[in-house]
């Protein structure tokens, strides 16, 4: 059975090329334009992972992490973040990865194998 | 009178009997007149003056029924002799009584008529003798009683018993009264209507004595008149030598009186006027003898009695010859000139030395001529004194006046001391020959000789202070010359004070005093003390007298000025202590205003190197501000560039990926590879960007910046051609090339072009204006889009203020930064609606400036490193 990916970006092009990449890579994938919208996905379906944008209108991506573990603890989150000043944040110790947006995914897809496997 | 001149009127009726009668008479030389009718012989005897009348009994007693003026006893009346016969004797008898001189019987004999006639002619002569005296007393009685009556005194005779026996018709008019009222009157009732003798009366006094009195009364009238009486009253005498009246002479002395009155007080006036007069007062004769002299003349000549000068020549006399006062008073005398003569020394041999004022003028007779003079005389000495002191105390204070102003044009200590000794010395001043100034040191507890002023010797002093009183040099004028003749003078002086190195004790001594109890010293014979400290000045100043005094600064003892007269060997007076006394506080004084001045400077660069440390402080804060502001911007960017760089290389690797199964492979893959490699160096960028924030380095080169406008609108010129604004450029010529980073400014144009074409909304109007003054150039960007709104105008330079739905909100803020970084100022200036204009400023000659400040901060920042 295929892994299941939640992509939460609020920008569409990179909405676009996550999920085209990760398909390509045999996931199932979902995306999310918010975390609002995330959680009305999570409320429908389970993911193996999420890959979590911070910088969002609305909610941010930290606050939204901490909705989602309140649900489900062991629920896998990878923060994906054009900033890496975040990698020092206390509350993103509790995501299982942070990666710095690039378009080289190499590092994302790494990240979402171990997760997945 | 001769017979001849005799007229003789015969009367008789018997013819023969006249006849006979007119014969013997005309031969005896008689002048004679007959007739025989009564009424033709009235007429005849009224006709002439007859001497003599012969008439017949019964004629003359016809004449004398016809009442005649014949046989009436009138002064001119005729003697008449009567003939008569012997029938008639008795009527002739009668004729006798009634005044008829003689008669004759008839007949007639010559002899008888003719003695008859002789002697009627005789008794006629004798008769006529009397009246002439009687005439004359009675003329001589009228021209008395005249006299008395006019006189203009009151005269009355009183009898023993006080009764008015007469009295003059002044005294009656003077009473008001008429001699009939006052004769047998009593004196004291007609005239005081009094019922006794008055008391003052002296009457009874003359009757008892006899001799006259004189007196004076005052008389009060029943109705109220006073007058002042003289009074005389002198004694009659009766044969017997007893006083039988009295005659009171009385004179009306009321007016004289009251004058004499007057001038009493208008003498008792003058006298006391003179006797009070605050200044002297004495007059003279012609001769220069003094006539009179007031209380004070003789007080401010210490003469203590007038009688002293009265008499004195001021002439002659040795007091005023010795005075210089005598050639004055003689040419007052002789020459009537005034006399003014103005705090003259006078010095009387009855008393002290006087400064006195003295103002004289002639005295003058009715016809000019010079009488004498008056003086007036007034001590001004204590006067003088005060004038005298009053001009030492201005010169002294006009000295002290130019020290202060000498000691404030100076802040050096040395030159402080130089002047302190110059005030001390110089003859315009203190005038001491020597002055020494030796400092305390507090902490070795020692006074140590300073510096000082004064000549070696006599002959140096002669030589150094001549000079001086010729050249007349004021202390400024001194103290130059003495800064340039400096070393090379005062040489002696310099030795003694440079050895003098007392050690203070806890003893008892002068220095003590005058350091610690900060008492000025007048010293007196200087090496009779018990004060070791004390002798040891006296030897090493080679001085027995001198002035000590503390030198004051700020309450603290900083030393003593020592000054002597070891030249002159002039007495030091308290005076001379008390000035050296000031000139010492006025030197304490510039010493503390030295040191406040110090002190001030020291103060004044700890602050300015503060200022610098702030100054710089500041500066690097704003650098951390400027740097804080470039990586806010910074990650700002990076974040807007991350998205867009990520989804490209992310999508350049998918194609990159799809196309290798298809042709020209390797060409596409090789651009695309340039694609990933190009991305991949900018999100390297960003990276250390988000990283680490770097200042970005400005390259500033001088620029022409019209070339840097016309560029950035080549860059725009695609979105200006699709709208529909108009472009105007309006450049100053002959721009001087500014000193910029061309793309720096570049960018700032690009941004307000930028901003100017979407206000505008694709239409209107676009004009860049620049200008060029002294100091800076301005670049003018204005549109006529809708404006900004007064309440966003403050912010649109704020970092992510925007009103654009597409803008980062950074490109203002941007613009400011880099203009800023330029040293210039961008400034907006908007209208809601109207449209906007943004006015860049730029120095000209910025870069230049901003090196230099570079420059100048480190020397400054060096120095007091160097000096730690």
């Amino acid at each position: 059975m295929k892994k299941r990916i939640l992509v939460v970006d609020d920008e569409k092009n990179l909405r676009i090329l996550y999920e085209e990449e990760l398909k390509s890579e045999g996931y199932d994938v979902d995306i999310a334009d918010s975390a609002e919208s995330a959680f009305k996905c999570l409320d429908h379906k389970v993911y193996d992972v999420i890959v979590l944008d911070i910088q969002m209108p609305g909610m941010s991506g930290l606050e939204a992490m901490g909705h989602m573990l309140h649900k489900n603890r062991r629920q896998a989150i990878i923060l994906n973040t054009a900033y890496s000043q975040f990698k020092d944040d206390f509350e993103s110790w509790s995501a299982d990865a942070y990666v710095v947006k690039s378009g080289d995914l190499t590092e994302l897809k790494e990240k979402i194998k171990e997760l997945v496997s | 009178m001769t017979d001849a001149e005799v007229k003789i009127l015969v009367g008789e009726k018997d013819a023969k009997i006249l006849q006979r009668i007119r014969k013997i008479l005309t031969e005896e030389s008689y002048g004679v007149w007959t007739c025989d009718d009564p009424g033709e012989l009235s007429r005849i005897y009224e006709s002439g003056s007859f001497d003599l009348l012969i008439l017949d009994i019964t004629l003359y007693a016809q004449l004398r029924r016809q009442e005649t003026r014949i046989g009436r006893l009138d002064d001119d009346a005729a003697q008449i002799i009567i003939l008569t016969d012997e029938a008639n004797f008795p009527a002739a008898l009668e004729a006798i009584k009634e005044g008829a001189l003689d008669f004759i019987e008839k007949p007639v004999r010559v002899k008888r008529l003719l003695v008859s006639i002789r002697n009627a002619l005789q008794h006629a002569r004798k008769l006529q003798e009397i009246r002439k005296d009687q005439k004359e007393l009675a003329t001589l009685k009228e021209l008395y009683e005249r006299i008395i009556d006019g006189i203009d005194y009151g005269i009355v005779v009183l009898d023993p018993e006080l009764r008015i026996e007469s009295i003059n018709r002044h005294l009656q008019r003077k009473q008001r009264q008429d001699a009939a009222h006052a004769v047998g009157e009593h004196c004291y009732r007609f005239f005081y209507n009094r019922g006794a003798i008055c008391d003052e009366c002296r009457v009874k006094e003359v009757f008892e004595s006899g001799t006259a009195v004189k007196y004076n009364l005052i008389h009060r009238t029943p109705w109220g008149l006073q007058y002042h009486l003289e009074v005389e009253a002198f004694p009659l005498f009766d044969r017997e030598g007893r006083v039988n009246r009295v005659v009171q002479l009385s004179k009306d002395v009321t007016e004289r009186v009251r004058l004499e009155e007057e001038l009493r007080e208008k003498k008792d006036y003058l006298e006391s006027l003179l006797a009070h007069a605050p200044v002297g007062i004495f007059s003279t004769d012609q001769h220069g003898l003094i006539r009179a002299a007031n209380p004070e003349f003789v007080e401010i000549i210490g003469a203590k009695e007038a009688s002293r000068v009265i008499g004195l020549s001021v002439l002659e006399s040795e007091e005023f010859v010795r005075n210089g006062l005598a050639e004055q008073f003689r040419r007052v005398l002789t020459e009537g000139l005034p006399l003014e003569i103005d705090s003259h020394v006078c010095h009387f041999s009855w008393g002290r030395q006087s400064i006195c004022s003295l103002r004289g003028a002639p005295l003058r007779t009715k016809d000019n001529q010079i009488a004498g003079l008056i003086t007036t005389v007034q001590d001004v000495t204590v006067r003088s004194h005060l004038e005298e002191n009053f001009r030492k105390r201005i010169a002294e204070l006009s000295i002290f006046k130019e020290l202060g102003e000498l000691l404030q044009s100076t802040v050096d200590l040395q030159d402080i001391y130089a002047i302190a000794l110059i005030g001390v010395t110089a003859g315009v001043s203190l005038g001491f020959n020597r002055a020494f100034i030796l400092r305390y040191n507090r902490s070795s507890n020692v006074l140590i000789g300073e510096t000082a002023i004064g000549p070696s010797d006599a002959e140096e002093a002669g030589r150094i202070w001549s000079k001086l009183y010729e050249k007349q040099l004021s202390l400024k004028e001194i103290f130059a010359n003495y800064k340039e003749t400096l070393g090379t003078r005062d040489v002696r002086v310099n030795e003694i004070v440079k050895r003098l190195r007392i050690q203070m004790t806890w003893e008892e001594g002068l220095l003590p005093e005058v350091l610690f109890r900060n008492l000025p010293k007048n010293v007196r014979n200087a090496s009779q003390t018990t004060f070791s400290d004390q002798r040891l000045l006296a030897a090493e100043l080679g001085c027995e007298a001198f002035a000590i005094v503390p030198l004051i600064s700020r309450g603290k003892v900083e030393g003593v000025i020592i000054a002597d007269d070891l030249i002159t060997g002039k007495e030091i007076t308290e005076e001379d202590v008390n000035r050296l006394s000031i000139i010492s506080n006025q030197i304490g004084a510039a010493i503390e205003n030295s040191r406040l001045l110090q002190n001030l400077e020291e103060k004044v660069e700890a602050l300015r190197l503060a200022y610098l440390d702030l100054k710089e402080n500041r500066d690097l804060l704003l650098r951390a501000e400027r740097l804080s502001a470039v990586g806010e911007v910074a990650a700002m960017v990076a974040h807007e560039i991350r998205n867009p760089l990520t989804s490209i290389g992310g999508f350049a690797r998918a194609v990159k990926r799809d196309l290798e199964k298809s042709h020209k492979i390797e060409t596409n893959r090789r651009f695309l590879d340039i694609i990933i490699e190009e991305v991949k160096r900018l999100e390297r960028i960003v990276t250390e960007i988000l990283g680490f924030v770097r200042p970005v380095a400005m390259r500033f080169a001088p620029t022409n910046i019209h070339e840097v406008i016309d560029q950035t609108f080549s860059m725009m010129s695609g979105e200006i051609d699709e709208s529909r604004v108009v472009v105007t450029r309006d450049f100053q010529p002959d721009m001087p090339p500014i000193w910029i980073d061309a793309d720096q400014i570049r960018q700032v144009m690009l941004n307000l072009l930028r901003n100017a074409l979407h206000a505008m909304k694709g239409e209107g109007m676009l004009s860049v204006v620049t200008e060029a003054t002294n100091r800076a150039a301005r670049i003018y960007v204005a549109d006529t889009g809708e404006g900004i709104r007064a309440d966003h105008v403050e912010k649109v330079f704020n970092a992510f203020f925007t009103t654009k739905t597409t803008g980062s909100g950074l490109g203002l803020t941007i613009s400011m930064q880099i203009v800023k970084s330029h040293g210039g100022s961008i400034e907006v200036d908007s209208r809601e609606g109207e449209g906007s204009t943004f006015i860049i400023t730029l120095p000209l000659r910025s870069g230049e400036v901003s090196h230099e400040k570079e420059d100048s901060r480190r020397g400054r920042r060096k120095k007091p490193a160097h000096l730690v």
